[in-house]
């Protein structure tokens, strides 16, 4: 049997502009999707909005002083407050949608908004 | 079968292929309800060399509504995106086929014409039902898309160069 099926050219061309959409599509919704998080802080005299992800330290005043954010790549968490308990500094880092930090004495609130699918908190058998 | 196939015969036999290749695919389990392989597409493409461009696109809507009509789908957005995606598709092929000529064969146009259903179903997908979340299929549409219709290409072009009918339609009065 001799081979009838010979490629031309602009189907390899085809074929490779088809490939680089799908690479490029893939990239976009899969490699991009935990940079569309946002951290949101709240404190007496506004809400600020952040990228999660960038690497930023963030001070907020409150009634009590000043409460000092930090942002990393891997979570947010308070490392220094005036209240007088520290809840919100032990409460440590949140990574994803949907958790959060609250100072109740300073009124400083951290939160995680995005729309990642949210998983289980923990599984029984 | 000796009798030559008249313009308005190789329509019709053109679409009841389609709709029995509609009918084969409709066996194939799919996960999400616009995923599909496309062997509907195999007569849109023998008739890209067939048939003049309305007659295409006429053959085209046919297509989708005999496709809709075996999916039960006739009046739901999933026949939305399959009629603009086929009609999408239709163009850019026979665009394709006309003006690129002799540099591509079946299998570049098939696969740029599952590109331009594809995004165009992807688009509708977006705005009309899913909203930003729809692009989390876009992946695996694509795909699924290059894969089929690199196979039914080849296989279009295979056919179009040995079937004894499709000679037999490319020879008929036209």
């Amino acid at each position: 049997m001799k081979a009838i099926l010979r490629f031309k050219p602009l189907d390899i061309v085809a074929f490779l502009a088809a490939l680089a959409v799908l690479i490029g599509v893939s990239a976009a919704s899969y490699g991009g999707g935990a940079a569309s998080l946002t951290v949101e802080i709240s404190a007496a005299d506004g809400t600020l909005l952040y990228r999660f992800g960038e690497e930023r330290i963030v001070e907020v005043e409150g009634p009590l002083g000043s409460t000092r954010i930090v942002l990393q790549e891997d979570g947010v968490r308070i490392a220094s407050s005036p209240c007088p308990d520290k809840l919100c500094i032990h409460m440590g880092a949140i990574r994803k949608p949907g958790q959060w930090i609250a100072c109740l004495p300073n009124q400083v609130f951290v939160r995680i908004l995005g729309r990642e699918k949210e998983s289980l908190d923990a599984q029984s058998y | 079968m000796r009798r030559a196939i008249d313009r308005f015969d190789r329509i019709a036999v053109l679409a009841a292929l389609c709709l029995f290749l509609g009918a084969v695919e409709y066996m194939i389990p799919k996960p999400v309800p616009f995923l599909r392989l496309g062997l509907a597409n195999l007569p849109v493409l023998l008739a890209l060399g067939v048939l003049p461009l309305p007659h295409l696109l006429l053959l085209i809507l046919l297509k989708v509504l005999g496709q809709a009509l075996i999916q039960g789908a006739l009046f739901s957005y999933a026949f939305l995106l399959s009629f603009c995606g086929s009609f999408a598709s239709g163009l850019v092929m026979a665009a394709a086929h006309r003006l690129l000529g002799s540099h591509i064969s079946l299998v570049g146009v098939s696969i740029l014409g599952a590109l331009a259903s594809n995004t165009c179903q992807l688009l509708l997908a977006v705005c009309l039902v899913f909203g930003g979340a729809g692009w989390m299929i876009a992946p695996l549409l694509y795909g699924i898309g290059l894969a089929s219709s690199t196979v039914l290409g080849l296989a279009a072009e295979t056919f179009w160069s040995r079937s004894r009918w499709v000679r037999q339609l490319r020879t008929a009065s036209g």
